[in-house]
């Protein structure tokens, strides 16, 4: 096995930065892709002889409800080529996040259906002709199309909600595709994620059906790279550019604790851990294993039982440690590389140093076992309060990353300052922030009886204003009345509230925090 | 409703009212209020924000805000982790009770710290070491030393051949880690080690040279940004080190003046500190002095006499003032000094032996240095005064004394002290207000008209003065009308006399006047004369022509003589002969005085006329005639002005003659 999954990842990146990569889904906008319709036996054939970039209908498991065929991409395929049937590809449900590509043996396949193949070089090169300035590398090329396209669809799909796909999303919503009802108030994950370009500003602040506007995007993408690392250097743990990440998730379950877990997504652990059927991490040190004898050599021997750093708060059996990406490099890098599986936008291009790292774990007979973190740089430079946030897979929707995100504006309350979670935000991010916004705002609201003022909520919350509009724009609470700005909650927002407030299990006590905000001096903070 | 009016933007200092949906039943539009404040972005990357998912949870959440959706929240499927492992694994591999601590943990091990041997054995190794184990009965090894010896061969290999998975041909022999068992820990395991050795050698080989345990990928010269497996890189200070330097300095500067505020700050203590104390003392001090005032309040109520025993304080007091002034020596010190007399430096010697010697110098001498009475040095003026001769026995008891003054306008004074003019003499003036210095002496009898006397003060002047050593007829109320006729007179004697040639000067560069003893003129006349002849003289002199007017000299005598009734003719006489001979004799001493004389008479031209007679003076006249030849005919007068108090000198006496000269302002002269 280990000797099938180099090869397999040694294939990989060339096939990967193909220009096929692109992925044009079944959107109005893939009309321009050239579906071959008719022969589906040799569509088959075409498809067997290169499979890469190829769209098809894939059947996706479903774990509480029956499974249905989606639209899919081919990343790569592994497996004996003489036999197909043999055969395993990686897919990615056209969208669905990244996390939930899997391998899938070849029978899932439908080739009896439509089949997109990738654009040929010609004819992508025809596209650019027409929408963009053809960039300088083939590579980058694929990059800016794709990334060209992506905001077209946008676009469309933006300024008319009634696009076929956006119905029968809500049909699937509809049919109860998502969510178990019931215990809802916490939201699962979250992956922060590196935010969007400067010019990803500008663009959103254009009109949506601007058709200048996903021309003038590809060559900003070009030079957006260097910009990139260049940012990543001096701060920031997200990256933006998706395609950096390597498509293809390296490890299947970890092993933590009592806890099994599927990863989510890439992760630079050691090559040869890579594809692994198992990777045991200590709970404690974080350390990583592909066998269970050395798991078992290393529980042994292992004496951490809490994160290898000092205790900031305690109450009941949460505690929140404080630890120096530069003073605990190892613990640091293994918590990275573990939270890398389930952040798509984490970037581990540079080194920890630059952050601390406030870990909060629940206390029991063994230890304090870490059930998720978040990092924040020491220096931000544009006001982040925080860098990246997880909650482990296992310790999902329980509230945890409520936790978390308050605790992260706790400390901004100690430091008197106002901050964001650095952007850009995952899909589970934002709706734990959202969620967050939401209740602490409307809280401060009703307990309110004056006017006040967008930036006074912002003082008393450490939520930054901007935050606060969205928020406010989000519930709907922003009227115009009579010739007047007012703040209008609603009474599905109150009772969405006072729902949420019965519901609440855990809160951080903001008595039980004892810190001081750590200061660096420059010489320290240059990262060397 | 739609935008038919433009909504105002919102800003985040404005204030917003807070209601309820409930509370305004006639609120409009729901979204009327959304256009005023730009969209704010979820911050979700672009491609992501539309997944299906999120969608999903995000209309139903919107949903739920608006209409009250029944399910508010959606979840975002993830991949399973809700998988346990079974318990008893789970406890076979966390197994240690945490004792939790009542404090906060504080912690600063690292996990290279806690983990004690890097090196876990896997499977393999577990197999290996089973079967070693069981074939060398004799050296069986425990899983931790086996791991030991295996990270120490790793470990070493590393160091020595870091990049053997270029060439695996390189792999050290065991010869190379041999030295390595041979110390403390692993002495007892050198057999053992071989074969470990092997094994470690055979996997190594297996794994192509990579070491045993896999590591991250953070190779710097892998500067591959595409390798996705390449992690935390450092981070280059490229852009940071420009700013290292100021960075520096200012810390530097920083770093000093805190420590500066930092001393200044304990000084401030200690001062704070000093000054409390020293307020306490005060304090203190104070109820002393008020405890003693009630104890001799007491005593006196008691009548107590004794104040001995009950001031013991004070008496200790008054010896500890007493003993300031002493040096105390104490009896070890004293002894020291005296062991260690005969080795005083040579330097002391020196000094003490100056010390001595100065003492013995002073001998005999006041030192008033530190007396309270210090007299007043003389003014400076009146040190100028010098006497006639040297003070002798025989000498009446206090002598004249004489000195030269240059007056305004460059006119010469003799002042004189300690004259008092013999009743004989006739005029006596006792007690005019004596001119500024000489204000002190005692006046008594002196015949200043003695030889001696005359022939001193005439010494102090030097030869052109007494030339110009003119007597003209004192200015009193009766001469004014002389007096206004002299005013307009210079210009006609300018006139008239001038004209002589101006070749004789250079030689006889002595103006003399004389004046006919036959000529007999009215007071008035003879006054207009003299002025007349004074101002030609000076302007003759002036001019370097010799005029020789005998006439106006003895007009000038004769008006003396009558003015003041003095008939002695043969004291006058004597007198001007021994000015004469004075005159002559100054003349010998200086040579040098004609020339003077020319450079000066030159000044007297550019008097203006009329200060030459409102100004009263002693003129000299000067006579140009040698001893021999001015005879009888020739005086010289020295006439006293009545008129004014301060007589005035000629501006042509030279400047730089230091006045060694008497005052002479009160004085009488008998002619």
């Amino acid at each position: 096995m280990p000797e099938s999954v180099q090869a397999e990842n040694s294939e990989f990146p060339s096939r990967n930065s193909s220009p096929t990569a692109a992925s044009t889904a079944d959107t109005p906008a893939s009309n321009r892709a050239t579906p071959v319709k008719g022969n589906s036996a040799l569509n088959a054939q075409h498809f067997l002889s290169s499979p890469i970039g190829c769209k098809l209908f894939v059947k996706k498991l479903m774990q509480n409800q029956e499974s249905e065929f989606r639209k899919a991409e081919i990343l790569s395929f592994r497996g004996p080529t003489d036999d197909p049937s043999k055969m395993e590809y990686y897919v990615h449900y056209v969208e669905f996040n990244k996390r939930l590509d899997e391998w899938v043996p070849a029978e899932r396949l439908d080739l009896s259906r439509e089949i997109e193949f990738p654009k040929t070089k010609k004819q992508k090169l025809k596209e650019h002709i027409v929408e963009t300035p053809p960039p300088d590398s083939p590579m980058r090329s694929s990059k800016g199309a794709r990334k060209q396209k992506g905001s077209q669809e946008m676009s469309t799909q933006g300024s008319s909600a009634g696009t076929p796909s956006q119905k029968r999303r809500l049909e699937d919503i509809a049919a109860g595709e998502v969510g178990t009802p019931g215990d809802d108030t916490e939201t699962p994950g979250f992956g922060g994620s590196k935010d969007m370009d400067d010019h990803d500003d500008e663009t959103d602040l254009l009109d949506p059906d601007d058709p200048n506007q996903g021309t003038a995007a590809p060559p900003e993408e070009t030079f957006s790279k260097e910009k990139e690392i260049e940012k990543l250097r001096t701060s920031g743990s997200m990256t933006q550019c998706v395609s950096e990440v390597a498509r293809v998730k390296n490890l299947n379950t970890i092993q933590m604790g009592k806890h099994e877990m599927e990863a989510w997504y890439f992760s630079p652990y050691p090559l040869e851990y890579a594809y692994a059927e198992k990777l045991y991490i200590c709970e404690f040190c974080l350390c990583y294993y592909v066998s269970h004898k050395q798991l078992e050599r290393h529980r042994s021997k292992c004496q951490l039982q809490h994160p290898p750093g000092n205790e900031i708060y305690r109450y009941q059996d949460i505690s929140f440690f404080e630890i120096d990406g530069r003073k605990q490099k190892t613990w640091c890098r293994n918590l990275c590389l573990l939270s890398k599986c389930f952040l798509d936008h984490k970037t581990l291009y540079y080194d920890v140093d630059p952050f601390l790292f406030y870990c909060m774990t629940e206390r029991d007979e063994f230890g304090c076992h870490l059930i998720g973190y978040f990092s924040k740089e020491k220096e931000s430079t544009e006001n982040y309060n925080l860098a990246c946030i997880l909650t482990l897979p296992q310790f999902q929707r329980m509230g945890f990353g409520r936790l978390l995100i308050q605790f992260s504006y706790e400390l901004s309350k100690v430091e008197g300052r106002v901050g964001s979670p650095e952007k850009p935000l995952s899909d589970l991010g934002l709706l734990s922030y959202r969620a967050y916004w939401t209740e602490t705002i409307v809280e401060l609201l009703l307990s309110t009886t004056d006017e006040i003022t967008i930036e006074e909520i912002s003082q008393r919350t450490s939520i930054t204003p901007q935050d606060i509009l969205h928020t406010l724009q989000n519930i709907g609470a922003l009227k115009y009345y009579r010739g007047q700005h007012i703040i209008c909650l609603g009474d599905k927002v109150i009772d969405n509230w006072e729902k949420g407030r019965k519901k609440k299990r855990r809160d951080i006590a903001p008595e039980k925090l004892e810190w001081k905000p750590m200061h660096f001096t420059p010489s320290q903070l240059r990262f060397l | 409703m739609s935008s038919r009016f433009r909504v105002k933007r919102l800003k985040f200092d404005q204030s917003l009212a807070i209601h309820r949906q409930s509370d305004l039943p006639d609120l409009e539009d729901q979204l009327n209020g959304q256009r005023s404040a730009p969209q704010v972005e979820t911050g979700v990357d672009k491609e992501e924000e539309e997944e299906h998912h999120l969608q999903a949870a995000i209309s139903a959440s919107h949903a739920a805000y608006t209409t009250g959706g029944q399910d508010s929240r959606l979840y975002i499927p993830t991949p399973d982790a809700s998988q346990t492992i079974d318990l008893k694994e789970f406890h076979r591999l966390y197994k240690t009770p945490f004792n939790n601590p009542s404090s906060f943990v504080r912690f600063s091990a690292t996990v290279e710290d806690s983990i004690g041997c890097p090196y876990m054995m896997d499977e393999v190794d577990d197999e290996w070491l089973m079967t070693f184990n069981k074939s060398h009965p004799k050296l069986v090894l425990s899983e931790d030393t086996f791991e030991s010896i295996l990270w120490r061969i790793e470990s070493v290999s590393l160091e020595k051949v870091p990049y053997l998975e270029t060439d695996i041909t390189n792999i050290p022999p065991y010869s190379e880690f041999e030295p390595e068992f041979s110390v403390k820990p692993y002495t007892t395991f050198k057999e053992q080690a071989k074969h470990v050795y092997e094994h470690w050698k055979k996997r190594r080989i297996i794994r192509k040279g990579v070491p045993l345990i896999p590591s991250v990928k953070m190779d710097e010269a892998l500067r591959d940004d595409s390798d996705p497996y390449v992690c935390f890189r450092r981070r280059e200070t490229k852009a940071v080190r420009k700013t290292r330097r100021t960075d520096q300095q200012s810390m530097e500067k920083l770093r000093k003046l805190r420590a500066e505020l930092e001393t200044a700050r304990s000084l401030l203590e200690m001062v704070t500190r000093r000054e409390k104390l020293r307020k306490e003392s005060l304090l203190m001090e104070h109820s002393i002095f008020n405890q003693r005032c009630m104890l001799r309040e007491m005593q006196q109520q008691l009548d107590i006499k004794d104040e001995q025993d009950l001031f013991p304080i004070k008496k200790k007091r008054k010896t500890e003032a007493y003993s300031s002034t002493r040096i105390k020596i104490p009896i070890n010190k004293l002894k020291r000094d005296v062991y260690d007399a005969d080795k005083k430096s040579a330097a002391q010697a020196a000094i003490d032996a100056e010390v001595a010697r100065r003492r013995e110098r002073n001998l005999g001498f006041e030192d008033v240095t530190d007396s309270g009475y210090q007299p007043f040095l003389p003014s400076i003026p009146s040190q100028f005064f010098r006497n006639v001769e040297k003070p002798s026995e025989t000498t009446p008891r206090r002598q004249p004394t004489y000195r030269k003054r240059i007056g305004r306008g460059g006119r010469v004074f003799i002042d004189r002290r300690g004259f008092r003019p013999a009743e004989t003499g006739g005029k006596y003036k006792p007690s005019l207000p004596m001119e500024s210095d000489a204000s002190d002496d005692e006046d008594y009898m002196v015949d200043d008209m003695d030889d001696r006397y005359l022939s001193y003060s005439c010494s102090l002047l030097q030869e052109n003065e007494l030339r110009n050593l003119i007597t003209i007829p004192s200015l009193n109320p009766n001469t004014i009308t002389a007096q206004q006729v002299g005013i307009i007179l210079p210009a006609q004697a300018l006139k008239t006399q001038v004209p002589n040639d101006p070749t004789r000067s250079s030689q006889q560069a002595i103006p003399i006047k004389r004046q006919s003893s036959k000529q007999r003129l009215t007071p008035q006349q003879a006054a207009l004369a003299m002025t007349n002849d004074m101002i030609a003289a000076n302007v003759a002199a002036a001019v370097g022509t010799p005029h020789r007017d005998k006439a106006s000299m003895q007009l000038a005598l004769q008006h003396l003589q009558q003015q003041h009734g003095t008939t002695d003719v043969g004291t006058l006489q004597k007198k001007i002969l021994t000015a004469q001979l004075a005159q002559h004799q100054r003349l010998k001493e200086d040579p040098n005085g004609p020339q003077k004389e020319n450079g000066n008479r030159r000044m007297t031209i550019q008097m203006p006329p009329n200060l030459l007679q409102t100004k009263t003076q002693v003129l000299l006249s000067p006579s140009s005639n040698p001893p021999t030849q001015s005879g009888s005919t020739d005086a010289i007068e020295l006439r006293q002005q009545h008129l004014l108090k301060k007589p005035t000198t000629l501006p042509n006496t030279p400047v730089d003659s230091p006045p060694h000269q008497h005052s002479q302002p009160s004085l009488t002269h008998q002619v």
